[in-house]
C-alpha cells in the first residue's frame, strides 16, 4: 500500500500548480455566486450591452483561436501536405478544448445549463443567425471529439476502436472544414444585424467573409504560438518525427498566415471603399481602426513573410503572438469598442473583476487539461504500436 | 464628395472598388514574388543527415 509522504506533496507544490490552483479555486467561488445570484451578481452586463466580455473573449476569441484544427487537418488531409502531419493532433486537442470551453463559458452567459439541448432538439430557431452558430458548434464539437479520440483509444490500447476511427478521417476532416466555414462566418454575421450600433468603419455586409478570413489567420497563427510554447515546456513529449517537421510547420504556416493576411487587409479594404467610409478615418475611432489595420494586420503580414523569407523562427513566433492579439482585438471591437459608439461614455461596459476570473479561470482549465492530456496520450508523439499508420 | 442618388454613390463607389481589386492583384503578385524569394536553408539540428535543404520541402 502506497503511502504520501512529505516528499511527494512537495513535489506537487510547483509555481505552476500554485497559480492554476488559485486561479481554479477563485473561478469556482465565483462560479457558485453566478449560479446563485444570477448575471446582476458578477457581471457589468445592462440593457445596452447585453453581452460582454464572456462572448467578446470567451466565445468570439475563443471560437477564431481554435480554428487552428481545421487549418492544419484541411493542410495535411485536403491538401496534401503530409509533412504537416505532426501538427494535426496538437491542434485537434487545441480545438478539441477550445470548443469545448466556449461552450462552458457559454453557460455562463446563457445559464440554466440543463437547458443545453434545447435549441437542438426541442425547440429549433431556424430562421435565427444563432441557432446555425449553436448547431455548427454542436456538430463540430461532436467531430473534434471523435477526430480526438483515436489518441485516446491508442493510449488505452483499443486497437480495433482506434483503426474504426481513423478509417473515418477524411470524411471527419472536410466535415470539420465545412461546418467551421459556416459557423466562422456566421459569427460575424450576428453582427450584421445590428447597423446602427456597430461604428461605420466596423459594420460591413462582408463582416461573415471578415470573420471566416482572419479566422484562418488565427488558426494557423495559434498553431505556431502554441507549437512554440510547447516546445518550451513540453519538448520531453516530442519524438524525432515531430521535432524534424516542426519547421516546416512553422515556415509554412508564416507563409500561408501572411498570405491569408494580405488577402484579409485587402478585403478590408474592399469593404472600406464598397461603404464609402474613408471619411471615418478623420476621427478618434478611425484611428483606432488604422491601429488594427496596420499594427495588428499589415506589420504581421510583413513580418510573416520576412520571417519566412529569412527563416528566422524568433520572428515568426513574436509575429505569432502579434497576429493572435490582433484577433483579440478585432473580436473585442467589433462585439465591444465599436459596439454601440454613440453612447456617452459613463454609459459604456466594462468588465467586472469578476468577470475576468470566469474568463482567466476558464482559460486556465483549458491550459490544465492540455498539459494534462499530452503529457499523458501520443499528441507529440507517435504510439510505437502505430508508427505510420497514419 | 457629395451623392446626390444612390446610383451616384453607387457609380462611385463601385467605380473605386473595380480600381482598388485592379491594385490587389498587381499587389498579390508582388507580394507573392517577396514571400516566396526564400534565402537560406533551415538549420535544425534534428535534420542532419538529410541533406541540403532548400526549404521547399522534401
Amino acid at each position: 500500500m502506497s503511502t504520501v509522504t512529505n516528499d511527494d506533496f512537495k513535489s506537487y507544490l510547483t509555481p505552476f500548480n500554485i497559480v492554476t490552483g488559485l486561479i481554479i479555486i477563485a473561478g469556482l467561488i465565483v462560479t457558485v455566486i453566478r449560479f446563485t445570484g444570477g448575471l446582476g451578481a458578477v457581471t457589468n452586463l445592462d440593457d445596452n450591452y447585453p453581452w460582454g466580455i464572456w462572448i467578446s473573449f470567451d466565445l468570439l476569441c475563443g471560437v477564431a483561436l481554435a480554428a487552428g484544427g481545421y487549418t492544419t487537418a484541411a493542410a495535411c488531409y485536403v491538401f496534401g501536405f503530409k509533412k504537416y502531419h505532426s501538427a494535426v493532433r496538437p491542434a485537434v486537442l487545441t480545438a478539441f478544448l477550445g470548443y469545448a470551453l466556449v461552450v462552458m463559458a457559454l453557460h455562463y452567459d446563457v445559464g440554466r445549463p440543463w437547458r443545453l439541448p434545447y435549441p437542438i432538439f426541442v425547440q429549433q430557431g431556424t430562421t435565427s443567425l444563432l441557432f446555425e452558430v449553436g448547431l455548427c458548434v454542436f456538430l463540430y464539437l461532436t467531430v473534434l471529439f471523435l477526430e480526438f479520440l483515436p489518441t485516446l483509444f491508442e493510449w488505452k490500447g483499443w486497437r480495433k476502436l482506434r483503426d474504426a476511427l481513423v478509417k473515418m478521417t477524411l470524411v471527419l476532416v472536410i466535415f470539420g472544414v465545412v461546418l467551421s466555414t459556416l459557423h466562422q462566418s456566421s459569427l460575424g454575421a450576428l453582427y450584421t444585424i445590428a447597423p446602427s450600433k456597430l461604428h461605420p468603419l466596423w459594420y460591413s455586409a462582408y463582416l461573415p467573409v471578415f470573420f471566416f478570413v482572419s479566422s484562418i489567420a488565427a488558426g494557423l497563427s495559434m498553431v505556431i504560438f502554441e507549437g512554440s510554447l510547447s516546445h518550451k515546456y513540453l519538448h520531453r513529449m516530442m519524438d524525432s518525427e515531430y521535432n524534424r517537421n516542426h519547421d516546416d510547420v512553422v515556415l509554412g504556416f508564416a507563409k500561408g498566415c501572411s498570405w491569408v493576411l494580405f488577402g484579409y487587409f485587402a478585403l478590408k479594404m474592399i469593404g472600406l471603399t464598397y461603404d464609402n467610409n474613408w471619411s471615418y478615418l478623420a476621427s478618434g475611432f478611425g484611428a483606432w481602426f488604422l491601429v488594427e489595420m496596420l499594427c495588428f494586420v499589415a506589420l504581421p503580414a510583413f513580418l510573416y513573410a520576412v520571417g519566412a523569407r529569412d527563416k528566422n523562427f524568433a520572428l515568426i513566433k513574436w509575429t505569432a503572438i502579434l497576429t493572435v492579439l490582433g484577433i483579440v482585438v478585432n473580436r473585442f471591437n467589433v462585439s465591444l469598442v465599436a459596439f454601440n459608439y454613440h453612447l456617452p461614455s459613463e454609459d459604456k461596459y466594462f468588465p467586472a473583476m469578476m468577470e475576468i476570473i470566469i474568463s482567466v479561470f476558464i482559460v486556465t482549465v483549458g491550459v490544465v487539461v492540455f498539459r494534462f492530456v499530452s503529457t499523458r496520450m501520443p499528441v507529440f508523439f507517435e504510439h510505437p504500436e502505430y508508427k505510420g499508420q497514419h | 464628395m457629395e451623392f446626390n442618388s444612390m446610383h451616384e454613390f453607387f457609380m462611385h463607389t463601385k467605380t473605386m472598388t473595380y480600381l482598388l481589386m485592379g491594385g490587389i492583384l498587381v499587389g498579390a503578385i508582388l507580394w507573392w514574388q517577396f514571400l516566396m524569394g526564400e534565402k537560406k536553408p533551415i538549420d535544425n539540428p534534428h535534420r542532419t543527415g538529410e541533406g541540403h535543404d532548400n526549404g521547399h520541402g522534401h
